[in-house]
């Protein structure tokens, strides 16, 4: 039961992880708090609800969702967040916020307002028993995928040279210019790794629901914000703790709280994480930034 | 090699830079010099593509790049060390370079150059794994240097390379420079130390208010009384 | 602009900028008032329910704006209090016997209290105090995204307490049996209420603070505002127009459940706000009256959407989406909202006498020392400033000079308290003070910036006012100060204008008169020559030593321009590398080798210098 728990917790933690580093990346290189992120998570599921239902296999089907976030993210920039270059951050945040309401809007004209199945195959939902105990195969594959994800991102960050470059552009975007790597590259490059990892959550979102809504990535990534300002806004290790710190923390509250309590968990979470920014305004892991005068 | 040409530069109403004429040659240090806020490091920005230029003309081997984005302007093969050296200090002095290079297309000539910058500056090689941040201000320097010079730039523009450094380190640095003008480099230098940059530079221009005041051959400005009258106020 | 009466106390104790505020407001509440009327006379019950709701949607988005739009700080949070005003009014005037079936569980010392709309509307007035002060104080510590992250948290905790909450709030059940008394005329009267304080918050000391604070927070800080104080005000005052939104909702619609007050409400408060103009009370007055008619217009057309074949889960998409592309388009096309910046300002356009100087000099200051002790200051590694002490006594010029990067700001940072030294300790008339920006400015100590730091979004005014406030307790005769300082730099003319539309040079003189409007002991000035043009730098002397004579202040000034330092300065202290490396007159500090080295400084010469200083060891 204690096993289950502590899978269940670490994968829910892998992905607010895979969410709020999505958003930190693209807050790190352009100071964009991207509230149309969870409609990036959306469109994922739809992409792989579409991608079924036209009879693709499964694992084509996850690819064919996954690069649509993925380019979906790099579309929302050129067309909503391009023109507003070098607008204030209350500006950017804004209009991703209406972006945001617009893509709900869509949605729930375009497809349906009420949730679509989704038919996920079989052996993700079954478990396999270790030991004396028993633990789903879904939860172990939304490990699995996050790990993966996470040290695939750390070493195109640590190893390419675009990675490389989009680290030193969150601490000075000019000065990489001036070592001739183009601003639009490293810009898309945040938006498309930001949309990978909304379509990887929204696949590991769906395989534990079967369903998707045109709100679907709205409470994940609302909690993937928060996660990302408690591990430090724009710091890319600390939206990765933040995420697992939140997760986890959901997680055994959810076990361990009396009946009567339970339904105050998201308060008293939440409650937590503003004492935890009153000791650390900065967040847990604060970014680098230079200070020019 | 290098000719900007009635340059202006305006941030809001302000005229940092009000008419800039110059031109660099081939293989010579010009020296840019003047007070603070004579429009030195505006002008280094403008020819970078860094600052907006409000008039005027950048014309770089006979190509007009005037207002080109500043990662076009560097992949034409000018390199600017900005002021404050801006080194990234999140990154190792490995990754600094290796930024710095990211313009070579196959790595095995980014590696090749990179091996060369190690020998001139062996101090950055000992810190190689360092982070930039933990290097203090003169290997700093280095480091901007040699990260500019990764790109195999034909001309760099050096902005106020002696800035908050100690003496002997000031020494280094420019003993540096000095070199690479004997390997042939084209090098624009922003220093408000008049007599340190006269004593590098082939020629100099003076710059005061944004426009040019006095220019010539180094010796000839460093036996100029104006020099010392405008630095001084005596 | 003719001289004020003989006597020098101005004669209006309420100044010039409430006098103007209320005439704007009054202005503003007659228009509400106008269409109130229309509606009751010539509208149906729909049409008054319009109205009725657009006012109480007007008191929310009013405190929004008095919260976001001094504070730069966009909240999420409002909806959330718009809620709690709700659930607290319906549970204190609901009916004793509906109240016992419909919620049976509900604690003893909430239940039966059966009040009238007005007195549950004082009730939950003191607890959104309570409720303001309570969540305010976490968002201090925060500045602008993160703060902004941290109002959604809040949105959320109370969303979910009230869905957790069922014994008092029937969860995410209807709460109903709300009696159903706010009519047009309730609400239109706690709308104009919130009209007047809307307009008039601005205005107010917290107000200006919390505007300077937005515009520019160093600069905000150097004039001796406590920007927490005055955010935390207005993060109040903004709690509680939203709970009393909160009760006009309550007894308007009569029955609700906590999807109400989330996102939805929250997203139209923004919408309404943005469209109109967050920075202005006349933005949002004019926001919430073109967002409704839009949304109006949008379901009429809905209505007669046989047309189009529309159905019902389009059509409650269909407003937010026309909100999110209006809100979309004027953040493109006019960020400042359709209404821009400015208030109506109606007593400027009709020409109503402004602001009266105040004719009294500023009385001469005492004698007084700004002492620095063995301050060092050191940035990862670099040490910027190295064991300087130093003395400065009022009624005399220093110039600081030396080379780009010698620390010559990072000391005048130190000496304003802006700026914690790594060791060592800076004293205002023999007392040691912590490094505070703001204590500083208030204790005598007044600065400019290197790179200007007006507040380009306040009018030039404005900018004075905010120091003089911090002084002088009298608001009439802070504004007469504030016009007496501005006068003296030139700038009374320019009295109305933002701060964003002087030129250069003004703006340099203007930043000089905001600092002297703090009446300072010592004036420190990062070079006040920067960027202007010969005849403009004269002008400046003049001033300056003008401003010594008569006051007998300390001025400590940073200058590249060494004409102006020789001239105008008594004593120059020249730091390179951190350390004082010559201190005297002009003429001693001009023919000082280790000067000569420093600014004009071969190798050849260092060495010589060093030389000689062995020598003289």
């Amino acid at each position: 039961m204690f096993a289950q728990q502590i899978i269940n917790a670490i994968s829910l933690g892998g992905v607010y992880a895979l969410l709020a580093l999505g958003l930190a990346i693209v807050f790190s290189i352009v100071g964009l708090i991207n509230f149309a992120h969870g409609e990036l998570m959306t469109l994922s599921g739809y992409a792989l609800l579409a991608a079924l239902v036209f009879g693709l296999p499964f694992p084509l089907a996850v690819l064919v969702a996954v690069s649509c976030g993925a380019l979906a993210a790099v579309a929302m920039e050129r067309i909503a967040f391009r023109p507003m270059r070098g607008a204030s951050v209350t500006s950017l945040l804004l209009t991703s916020f209406a972006v945001s309401s617009l893509l709900k809007v869509v949605f729930q004209n375009g497809i349906s307002a009420r949730p679509q199945a989704v038919a996920m195959p079989g052996w993700m939902t079954g478990a396999f028993s270790f030991g004396d105990f028993t633990i789903g195969v879904g939860p172990s594959i939304s490990i699995v995928v996050s790990a993966l994800a996470l040290i695939l991102l750390e070493t195109f960050l640590r190893r390419s040279v675009t990675g490389t470059a989009m680290r030193a552009a969150a601490e000075d975007f000019d000065v990489v210019r001036l070592m001739g790597i183009p601003a639009s590259r490293i810009i898309a490059t945040a938006f498309l790794l930001s949309g990978l990892l909304a379509g990887l959550a929204a696949m590991l979102w769906v395989a534990q629901r079967a369903s998707v809504d045109p709100l679907m990535g709205f409470t994940p990534v609302l909690k993937a914000f928060i996660a990302a300002v408690v591990g430090g806004l724009g710091s890319l290790p600390g939206a990765v703790a933040g995420g697992f710190l939140l997760g986890i923390i959901e997680v055994l509250l959810q076990a361990t709280l009396p009946a009567a309590i339970a339904p105050y968990r998201d308060a008293i979470v939440l409650s937590g994480v503003i004492a935890v920014l009153l000791l650390r305004p900065q967040g847990l892991i604060p970014a680098v930034r230079v200070q020019r005068s | 090699m290098l000719s900007v040409e009635g340059l202006k530069i305006r941030y809001g109403e302000v005229e940092a830079v009000r008419r800039v004429d110059l031109t660099v040659e081939s293989g010579e240090i010009l020296a840019l010099v003047g007070a603070n806020g004579a429009g030195k490091s505006s002008t280094l920005g403008a020819i970078a593509g860094l600052v907006r230029v409000a008039a005027g003309k950048v014309v770089f081997e006979g190509v007009d790049i005037t207002g080109l984005a500043p990662e076009v302007v560097a992949r034409k093969g000018v390199a600017l060390v900005p002021e404050g050296r801006r080194i990234f200090a999140s990154l190792t002095v490995a990754d600094n370079l290796r930024l710095g290079g990211a313009v070579h297309q196959p790595a095995a000539e980014a590696r090749l150059r990179e091996e060369e910058m190690l020998e001139l500056f062996p101090i950055l090689r000992r810190y190689y794994r360092a982070k930039g941040g933990n290097l203090s201000g003169g290997e700093q320097q280095m480091l901007a240097i040699a990260r500019a010079l990764m790109g195999k730039p034909r001309m760099i523009l050096l902005d106020e390379p002696s800035l908050g450094l100690a003496p002997q380190l000031i020494d280094t640095v420019f003993d540096l420079i000095a070199e690479l003008r004997r390997k042939g480099m084209t090098i624009l230098l922003v220093e408000q130390n008049v007599a340190l940059a006269l004593e590098i530079a082939d020629r100099a221009v003076v710059l005061a208010n944004g426009e040019v005041v006095l220019s010539g051959t180094a010796k000839e400005l460093a036996s100029s009384d104006l020099v010392r009258q405008a630095y001084l106020g005596a | 602009m003719a001289a004020a009466p003989d006597d020098s106390k101005p004669r209006n104790v309420m100044p010039a900028a409430f006098r103007a505020a209320t005439v704007d407001a009054l202005c503003m509440v007659a228009v509400l008032l106008l269409m109130a009327l229309a509606a009751a006379a010539f509208g149906g019950a729909a049409m008054q329910r319009v109205v009725t709701y657009a006012a109480i949607m007007l008191t929310a988005v009013l405190g929004l704006q008095i919260f976001s739009g001094n504070s730069g700080i966009v909240s999420f949070a409002q909806a959330a209090f718009v809620g709690i005003g709700a659930y607290a009014t319906g549970i204190l005037t609901m009916p004793a016997a509906l109240q016992r079936t419909a919620l049976r569980d509900l604690p003893q010392f909430l239940a039966g209290h059966e009040l009238s709309f007005f007195a549950a509307l004082a009730v939950v007035l003191a607890l959104a105090a309570l409720v303001g002060l309570l969540t305010g104080t976490p968002l201090l510590r925060l500045t602008g995204s993160s703060a902004s992250i941290a109002t959604l948290a809040m949105l959320i905790i109370v969303y979910t307490l009230l869905v957790a909450g069922r014994e008092i709030t029937r969860g995410s059940q209807p709460f109903y049996g709300v009696p159903r008394e706010v009519g047009l005329w309730t609400a239109a009267a706690v709308a104009s209420v919130a009209l007047i304080a809307a307009r008039l918050f601005r205005e107010t000391s917290f107000g200006l603070a919390t505007r300077a604070a937005a515009d520019d927070e160093r600069g905000a800080a150097a004039v001796g505002v406590d920007q927490r104080m005055a955010r935390l005000a207005a993060w109040v005052a903004g709690v509680i127009a939203a709970m009393a939104a909160g009760a006009l909702m309550a007894q308007f619609l009569g029955a609700f459940s906590p999807r109400d007050f989330y996102f939805d409400l929250g997203f139209t408060m923004l919408a309404m706000l943005i469209v109109g103009g967050m920075s202005s009370s006349l933005g949002a007055f004019a926001g919430v009256i073109v967002t409704i008619v839009v949304i109006e217009a949008v379901r009429r057309f809905e209505g007669g959407g046989e047309v189009l074949g529309l159905h019902l889960p389009v059509m409650f998409g269909l407003t937010q989406g026309v909100l999110a592309i209006a809100m979309i388009l004027v953040i493109w096309r006019r960020p400042t909202g359709l209404f821009g910046e400015r208030e109506l300002n109606l007593m400027r356009m009709t020409g109503s006498p402004a602001v009266n100087a105040s004719t009294a000099l500023p009385r001469p200051v005492s004698a007084d020392r700004l002492v620095a002790e063995h301050l060092t200051r050191r940035y990862a590694g670099v040490v910027a400033v190295d064991d300087v002490s130093l003395s400065f006594e009022t009624d005399s010029i220093t110039g600081i000079i030396g080379p780009n990067g010698a620390g010559k700001t990072t000391l005048l940072n130190m000496l304003a308290g802006d700026v914690q030294p790594s060791a060592g300790t800076v004293s205002v008339g023999g007392t040691v003070r912590q490094a505070s920006a703001f204590r500083f400015a208030r204790s005598g100590v007044a600065r400019t910036f290197q790179n200007i730091r007006v507040f380009p979004h306040m009018t030039v005014l404005e900018n004075a006012v905010v120091a003089a406030r911090q002084v002088e307790p009298d608001l009439g005769q802070a504004e007469a100060a504030a016009m007496a300082e501005l006068a003296r730099m030139g700038l009374e003319k320019l009295a109305d204008q933002p701060a964003a539309r002087l030129a250069y040079g003004q703006r340099r003189r203007l930043e000089v008169a905001r600092a002297l409007a703090l009446r300072p002991r010592f004036l420190l000035l990062d070079e006040p020559a920067a960027g202007m043009n010969a005849v403009e730098t004269a002008e400046l002397v003049a001033i300056l030593s003008a401003v010594r004579v008569e006051r007998r202040i300390g001025v400590v000034l940073i200058e590249h321009d060494m004409r102006l330092v020789m001239t105008l300065c008594e004593r120059i202290v020249v730091i390179d590398h951190g350390h004082v490396i010559a201190d005297g007159t002009p003429s001693e500090v001009q023919n000082n080798p280790a000067v000569i080295a420093a600014y004009l400084g071969s190798r050849t010469a260092r060495a010589k210098s060093a030389a000689s200083e062995e020598q003289t060891a």
